[in-house]
């Protein structure tokens, strides 16, 4: 049986703007919000595009709840503060309202350690462990333990939002941000919540940011994105016009040589897909693509009947917002949909093997 | 929906890394404890951990090595190592080998990985100011364990990479809950039909500088005598005074019955059901009337058609905290109502120290041993019960107890609450 859970609302941050629509828009018209990085002197990574649009406030520094969320949990914050507000999510109780989120890594506030390093110098200036413990550590802020927990900052939204219900965050690639939407979509299938909010954020890009994509050799072939998307859910009853509902999904694993998930890994999750929302490949009029030019990725789509779907590539133009990018394609996809009713596949994959994919359809 | 039923175990534990030896260790009130090895000489301000030995991670790490592919350099980051070391031992207990396995998957709670203050003392700049661009031409020295070179998802990748599992791989980042939240997540993929038989549960380990500072920061770490380490960690004891880190991992075999049935395979225990819930209150708080505990618990014995009567251990997350034992003890009496004088609550923090994303998977192995061998462990360093912590705690050692089912309870900081009900198998249900 299909999940048949509706979309009451998405919301997104993206370089490109906050309105789906809009958003959407500029995708089409092949806008780009890649641009030089900002914030800190990249050169040394080979000065890569990215799309941001974290402003630091001024008072970071001393601001206590900055120091919870983060910058990724300020993000997530925003998108589903406009999710569970404009989904209606308020009125159901809030021990029936579940939060499943897909979480990326988080920023490490290296300014912190930073001043722990100096502060642990030897008589030769060296950095001492024993120099570290018999004191240095005091230098890093006493919140900074809880802005390394991705989860810290969705407990925060949690209280902000008083939300009670079934709950879930995954880490750290877009597969899980996905897999967080799918888990969100099923819980409500089945009844554990009534509703639930759903979506990923993708912290600060950071010197660690690109430091991790260069490690991975990835760092050529995407362009970092700060954002974030969130959805609300809730149990589809009625044919409204237009509701974007989600209909099933899928993960699976499978490792290439070299980075991400191989194209059979790619077939099931979209077989996963397609027999749970109980849909043929010729009932989608989208294919979301995780990759912007991956074979594995074309071919998979090829190999499941999909080639006729319209391609939609959003990260060319948003670039790569980690765990949050599902959520984001999945605001896109609802606007879509509307103007071409039909199916829509959305695909996410992670470094390390890991794809999913989630159907949803606007009759 | 399918029965779910456990077909293997395996630990990676300060007190062993075979579940029956470290079972008996445990139920004979042994401690895992003690004065840091590996970061010990340099001073830490944590003076207490449940620490793998060294001696013990060296052989982790040649069995780990043995048919290592390309994850070969990935061993060095130890939850990793522990998420391979005690998969192997659950696929081994469940009689599975690896292969090719599209309809099974791998679901795991992980830390968020170690941030290596290293790394950044290297990247200074004469003003002490980090150096972006130094730090560019400096990653091929970034030390292994770094969470750039082992993300969360990390361990859970490198397990379905080694056995051939290609089905949902996925790690669940909510700290001390995340091995309960993978379980659950597990149990209902195997229950919906996603999933023939899933590797769940957690590792963890943040014995690193900045992990050895990470509680002292939040004020949340037990006060240590030096000359009885063993002895930090008291949960429900009038005088804990905080947690104290371990690390390891637990990971079972999560199995649909007829799978299990079909293949022969020796079952251990049943998972009936499953709850999680929000506190939305502090964040490094549980409500003193412990609201998110309780639903989390009712939630779990609602769905698994589980009735309070039938509850004979409840292993209890029990940091030995200020604030969450007497939080934990109310939302048990709540749940359990009069049954709650009957039942036996202990905690293994006292004897592992807290495993943190690791800590459920472990205390989920216990609750099946409970339900198998009818048995309940004990809380070590209990001596004088908090007020207010009025139920069969199993001060001590642990003791025979028939079990028909347990509860096994997870709490995190950020107010994550999760719960997981193991109970004897019995193959009349099925008729």
């Amino acid at each position: 049986m299909a999940l048949d859970v509706a979309v009451t609302a998405t919301a997104l941050r993206t370089a490109l703007g906050d309105d789906p629509r809009e958003v959407w828009q500029r995708v089409v018209s092949g806008a780009t919000a890649l641009a030089p990085i900002e914030g800190f002197d990249a050169s040394g990574f080979g000065a890569p595009s990215a799309a941001q649009v974290w402003h630091e406030p001024e008072d970071a520094e001393d601001d206590p709840a900055l120091r919870i969320l983060g910058p990724h949990g300020r993000l997530f914050e925003a998108v589903s503060r406009a999710a569970h507000s404009a989904g209606g999510l308020a009125t159901v109780p809030r021990e029936r309202v579940g939060l499943f989120v897909g979480m990326g890594m988080v920023d490490a506030a290296v300014h912190d350690l930073a001043a722990a390093a100096q502060a642990s110098r030897d008589a030769t200036g060296a950095f001492s462990l024993s120099a570290f413990f018999a004191g240095g550590y005091r230098s890093v802020h006493p919140l900074w333990p809880l802005s390394m927990l991705g989860n810290v900052a969705v407990g925060q939204v949690a209280i902000d939002l008083d939300i009670r219900g079934d709950n879930l965050v995954l880490s750290a690639d877009a597969d899980a941000g996905l897999r967080a939407l799918l888990e969100a979509a099923r819980s409500v299938a089945r009844g554990d919540c009534d509703a639930a909010l759903a979506g990923g954020a993708s912290g600060r890009i950071t010197p660690a940011t690109l430091a991790r994509l260069a490690l991975e050799g990835q760092l050529l072939g995407v362009a970092p994105a700060e954002g974030a998307g969130a959805c609300a859910l809730v149990r589809h009853e009625s044919d409204v016009v237009g509701t974007l509902r989600i209909l099933g999904g899928g993960s699976a694993f499978g490792p290439r040589s070299g980075q991400g998930p191989d194209a059979a890994a790619m077939s099931r999750a979209m077989i996963a897909a397609l027999a749970e929302g109980q849909r043929s490949a010729s009932s989608c009029r989208f294919v979301f693509h995780h990759g912007a030019d991956d074979d594995e990725e074309l071919a998979a789509v090829a190999a499941q009947g999909l080639a006729g779907a319209r391609a939609v590539h959003t990260k060319r133009h948003l670039g790569h917002a980690g765990t949050a990018a599902p959520a984001i394609d999945l605001a896109l996809a609802q606007v879509a949909l509307r103007a071409e009713p039909g199916c829509a596949l959305i695909l996410a994959s992670g470094s390390r093997g890991g794809t999913a994919a989630l159907l949803v359809e606007v009759a | 929906m399918r029965r779910v039923v456990v077909t293997g175990l395996g630990i990676v534990t300060p007190l062993g890394c075979d579940i029956d030896a470290a079972w008996k260790r445990l139920l004979a009130g042994e401690r895992g404890v003690a004065a840091p090895q590996r970061l010990g000489p340099h001073g830490p301000p944590t003076r207490a951990v449940g620490e793998i030995a060294p001696e013990v991670v060296a052989a982790l790490r040649a069995e780990a090595a043995e048919g290592a592919g390309p994850d070969a350099a990935r061993l060095v980051d130890p939850r990793t190592l522990f998420a391979l070391a005690a998969s192997r031992r659950a696929l081994a207990h469940a009689g599975l080998e690896a292969g090719n396995h599209p309809r099974a998957g791998v679901m795991l709670g992980a830390g968020p990985g170690a941030s290596r203050i290293e790394d950044v003392a290297r990247c200074l700049d004469a003003d002490g100011r980090f150096d972006a661009v130094r730090f560019a031409g400096q990653l091929k020295d970034l030390e292994q364990e770094s969470i750039l070179r082992a993300p969360a998802e990390q361990p859970a990748a490198c397990v379905a990479s080694r056995y051939g599992i290609g089905g949902p791989v996925h790690a669940v980042t909510t700290a001390c809950s995340a091995s309960n939240q993978a379980l659950g997540m597990a149990w209902r993929s195997v229950r919906s039909g996603e999933t023939d038989w899933v590797l769940a549960g957690g590792s963890d380990s943040q014995i690193n500088p900045l992990g050895m500072v990470f509680f002292v920061l939040l004020g949340a770490s037990a006060q240590v005598d030096d000359d009885d380490p063993a002895s930090a960690c008291r949960p429900f004891d009038r005088r804990r005074s905080g947690l104290v880190m371990g690390e390891g991992a637990g990971v079972v075999v999560l199995e649909s019955l007829d799978h299990a049935r079909a293949r022969g395979a020796t079952i251990l225990a049943e998972v009936a059901g499953y709850g999680a819930s929000l506190d939305a209150f502090r964040t490094t708080a549980p409500p003193p009337d412990g609201r998110g505990a309780e639903e989390a618990m009712r939630y779990a014995l609602e769905d698994g058609a589980v009735s309070p009567a039938d509850v004979a251990f409840v292993n209890a997350h029990g940091t030995g905290t200020k604030r969450n034992d007497p939080a934990e003890i109310t939302a048990i009496k709540a749940v359990l109502g009069e049954h709650a004088a009957t039942v036996a609550v202990s905690s293994s923090k006292g004897a592992f120290g807290h495993l943190l994303s690791a800590a459920a998977g472990v205390a989920f192995c216990c609750c099946v041993k409970a339900v198998q061998e009818d048995a309940v462990p004990p809380t070590a360093n209990l001596e004088h019960p908090d007020r207010g912590c009025d139920v069969d705690l199993v001060p001590g050692r642990g003791r025979a107890l028939p079990v028909r089912a347990a509860l096994n309870n997870s709490f995190a900081f950020g107010g994550q609450n999760a719960c997981i009900v193991v109970k004897k198998y019995t193959a009349e249900e099925d008729a």
